[in-house]
């Protein structure tokens, strides 16, 4: 099924801004000055966040990947009370729809734009020939990055959201 | 084409540092100060407050939905009892888990159905089959919980000397399980106590014949299978009903058999 983009982004506007507030976090906690933030508008991109260049890679992969992070914890936070009652007991009142909506909505903004993941490549090529492991490391990361995206035509960022928000922690409980 | 900017006067706030040069943030100079702004840029407050409800909404699901988390847990638990054959302890967890979860029939169901075997075990055969009759809503042990129900009416039937009542669920039985080595049994059992009370001899034969299937199905094993088959002999021969504890009494050794038992035995050799 072939849904604009930005209505998508409308439907899952809670992830936009956690993305954002993500990216922004990680600029404060290594204090990169914030020029400029948008948490949500009707356009593409849907949200941004214009910071100063940066120059050491340690902070660029923590800005660029952090949201990620966030994004993919935040989901499992808010589906994992809810997803016991849907899943195993196939519960559901408006509350449990909100938690599922909100946790697969901020899940499936967890991966980093390819805007993020293009400025990784360019600071992890630099920091690559200073032999920093990080940055190796990086480079199959970013890999990921552009394959997440190109994968999200066929909704493999709604897929993500979802085994994240359900799918893992169903495995996590039915194993313990 | 580029502005030239003064490089000692700051763009945000135009405080002229005299001959000092300021640093710059992305090409442009700016203070010390404002550059403490963009490098701690506050959050809107609806994004605060945002978040903070988000937690807090997701800090009220938890404790509202412990009880589902902790009544699946049981339920799991309860799986791996019954899979390590620990009747009694998926009894407790099924009825912990429908304690946590009462909008669950099936949980409450699988409880009365576990319960109705333990009852079972001890001989309390009423209760059993009323803990049966409770779990038989849930379609997935439906017809195991109507099966152990006809088990228990047929054995209540017995106790209470009513070998009409008790052949009517024995027969039951036999039509829901076909050729079940219990079902069998119990249309034996009835049969002889029928055959006991009235002499008649199709009741005699009866009974024969479906000691006979019981004991082909080999659903039961050597010992239960002998004993059942000895008190059923020994109710055609004495015409005498006992029930299983007056006939370990009278027999603690096994009952060796009248002419009954001879010809049953032949006719299986």
């Amino acid at each position: 099924m072939i849904i604009p983009g930005f209505l998508v982004s409308v439907a899952t506007f809670p992830g936009v801004i956690v993305h954002e507030a993500a990216h922004m976090f990680f600029c404060k906690l290594r204090r990169v000055a914030v020029l400029d933030v948008c948490f949500f508008r009707l356009g593409n991109p849907a949200g941004y966040v214009l910071h100063e260049k940066i120059e050491d890679f340690n902070t660029a992969f923590l800005v660029s990947v952090g949201p990620f992070l966030v994004n993919s914890l935040l989901c499992m936070f808010i589906c994992f009370p809810v997803f016991v009652p849907y899943e195993a007991f196939g519960i559901s009142d408006p509350l449990i729809m909100l938690h599922l909506w909100l946790g697969v909505s901020i899940g499936m903004h967890a991966f980093p734009s390819p805007e993020d993941g293009s400025s990784l490549w360019k600071q992890a090529s630099k920091a690559a020939r200073e032999l920093n492991p990080l940055a190796i490391l990086s480079y199959p990361l970013v890999v990921l990055i552009y394959i997440a995206h190109a994968l999200s035509f066929f909704w493999f960022d709604a897929i993500y959201g979802f085994f994240i928000g359900i799918g893992l922690p169903m495995i996590l409980l039915a194993n313990l | 084409m580029e502005r030239q900017l003064d490089p000692t006067v700051c763009v945000e706030c135009e405080r002229d540092f005299g001959h000092e040069e300021i640093p710059k943030l992305a090409g442009v100079p700016i203070c010390e100060v404002c550059g403490e702004r963009y490098r701690n840029r506050p959050y809107p407050a609806w994004v605060k407050l945002g978040l903070a409800a988000l937690v807090l909404l997701t800090l009220f699901s938890f404790a509202r939905n412990w009880r589902f988390m902790a009544g699946y847990i049981k339920a799991r638990r309860a799986i791996t009892a019954l899979k390590g054959g620990r009747i009694e302890d998926a009894h407790r967890y099924y009825s912990a888990a429908a304690e946590n979860v009462p909008e669950k029939a099936e949980l409450r169901a699988m409880a009365d159905f576990f319960e109705g075997l333990m009852l079972l075990k001890d001989e309390k055969y009423k209760e059993a089959a009323a803990a049966f009759r409770r779990s038989g809503g849930l379609s997935s042990i439906r017809e195991a919980a109507e099966f152990w129900t006809l088990v228990c009416e047929a054995n209540v039937a017995f106790d209470e000397k009513d070998y009409d009542r008790m052949l009517e669920k024995a027969t039951a039985l036999y039509k829901l399980k076909g050729n079940d080595g219990l079902a069998c049994g119990l249309m034996a059992s009835a049969s002889a106590c029928k055959f006991a009370v009235s002499g008649d001899e199709k009741y005699r034969k009866q009974a024969l014949e479906f000691l006979d299937r019981a004991e082909a199905s080999g659903d039961m094993d050597r010992e239960e299978m002998r004993s059942w088959k000895d008190r059923i002999l020994y109710r055609l021969e004495a015409k005498e009903i006992i029930d299983s504890q007056e006939f370990k009494r009278r027999f603690p050794d096994g009952w060796k058999g009248g002419g009954a038992k001879k010809a049953a035995e032949e006719k299986r050799t």
